[in-house]
């Protein structure tokens, strides 16, 4: 019988001693030893079982023909995932509160701060009503002298 | 203060358990969110070790493939979402990719059972094959050493004959398996220790 310390009972301890011996067995099968560990006192049957095991169970590996298609099919996809990731035209909106969808890519290039509405065109049409009320605040003449001043700082960054 | 979580170690003294980092392909993750053609290299390490667990599972060669592509397409689909959580504070519950991918791969081979399950065939015929594969030295005895142990593995009842594979095939920890199986370190620990009970009464009858 295995003397189980308080809180553990002896399937525990079992299979806890278990454990260390098989870890330190395929540390030793990944060393290139043979032996496993003298230290740790494992059920002798276990033992061999582990031994055995450890020996017969080899790692099969996949033809070179299927990892290599394998790899071009998911090239393939890898890159459809960036093109739709990358190049889907989100809603902006441009300094002159003209709204138009852009490739992130363009954003840029269209201007030098933009102000980005809508993510993908799926979402589109939720971003639709934020995109007119934007455009509609960005066209309005300022009702005072602070927001006044606020955006001859926003135009002063954009230019 | 983030702290390295260890866990094996590659080439230990004897007696100490092996530590390896649970976030060591946090680098190779990082790269492919970034940019999914970076994902050959998650791919090129890891498709030998699920292509091996779902030729154990399975038993065949073009179901093992397909459950093998499968598994990578729904991680390179789903890559995004992944969080690596490997911290010694996330304890057991630690997330390694490796992990995240078995977990993948584990129900790919289960969906391809349920099939097989359906279609029955000779799981006999397809021990001997592997056996042959493995045979590289022609030695009668070995074949017949990897038969019985492959037989005495196939009457495992499920986790159990799972998590035999990830430990002896895979060489995984006990809780990397746990972070697949959804058990505890301890539940692991018990259930390898079941199963080798069962393998050593099976390899001793074969043996009379």
């Amino acid at each position: 019988m295995t003397w189980a310390p308080a809180g553990r009972d002896s399937h525990d301890v079992d299979a806890l001693v278990t454990d260390r011996y098989l870890e330190t067995l395929l540390a030793a099968h990944a060393r290139g030893a043979d032996a496993g560990p003298a230290r740790i006192e494992a059920d002798p049957i276990l033992r061999g079982t582990m031994a055995r095991l450890a020996r017969d169970l080899t790692r099969f590996h996949p033809s070179f023909r299927f990892e290599e298609a394998l790899a071009d099919r998911l090239a393939a996809a890898a890159e459809r995932m960036r093109i739709t990731t990358d190049d889907v035209p989100s809603l902006t909106i441009l300094p002159d509160g003209a709204v138009r969808f852009l490739p992130p890519g363009d954003l840029r290039s269209a201007m030098g701060r933009p102000l980005w509405i809508g993510g993908a065109l799926t979402s589109a049409a939720l971003s639709l009503a934020g995109a007119a009320y934007l455009a509609w605040r960005f066209r309005r003449p300022p009702s005072s002298a602070m927001a006044r001043a606020v955006r001859a700082v926003a135009r002063a960054r954009l230019s | 203060m983030a702290r390295p979580a260890f866990r094996r170690m590659d080439r230990p003294e004897e007696g100490v358990p092996r530590q390896v980092p649970l976030n060591r392909d946090r680098a190779l993750v990082d790269a492919a969110q970034a940019d999914p053609a970076q994902f050959d290299a998650l791919y090129r390490k890891y498709v030998a070790q699920v292509y091996s667990y779902a030729y154990y599972e399975l038993r065949d060669h073009h179901e093992a493939e397909d459950a093998t592509e499968r598994t990578f397409m729904a991680a390179l689909a789903g890559l995004r979402r992944f969080e690596e959580r490997a911290t010694p504070i996330d304890g057991r519950g630690a997330s390694t990719f490796r992990v995240w991918l078995f977990q993948i791969a584990r129900n790919a081979v289960a969906e391809r059972r349920r099939r097989l399950r359906r279609r029955p065939e000779s799981r006999l015929e397809a021990a001997e094959t592997i056996a042959a594969t493995a045979d590289v030295e022609g030695e009668a005895a070995r074949r017949d050493d990897v038969v019985a142990a492959m037989r005495a593995i196939d009457r495992l009842p499920g986790d159990r004959r799972r998590a035999v594979i990830l430990r002896f095939v895979e060489e995984m920890s006990t809780t990397e398996i746990a972070g697949i199986l959804g058990r505890s370190d301890g539940a692991v620990r018990v259930l390898i220790h079941r199963a080798l009970r069962s393998v050593a009464r099976d390899l001793g009858d074969s043996r009379r």
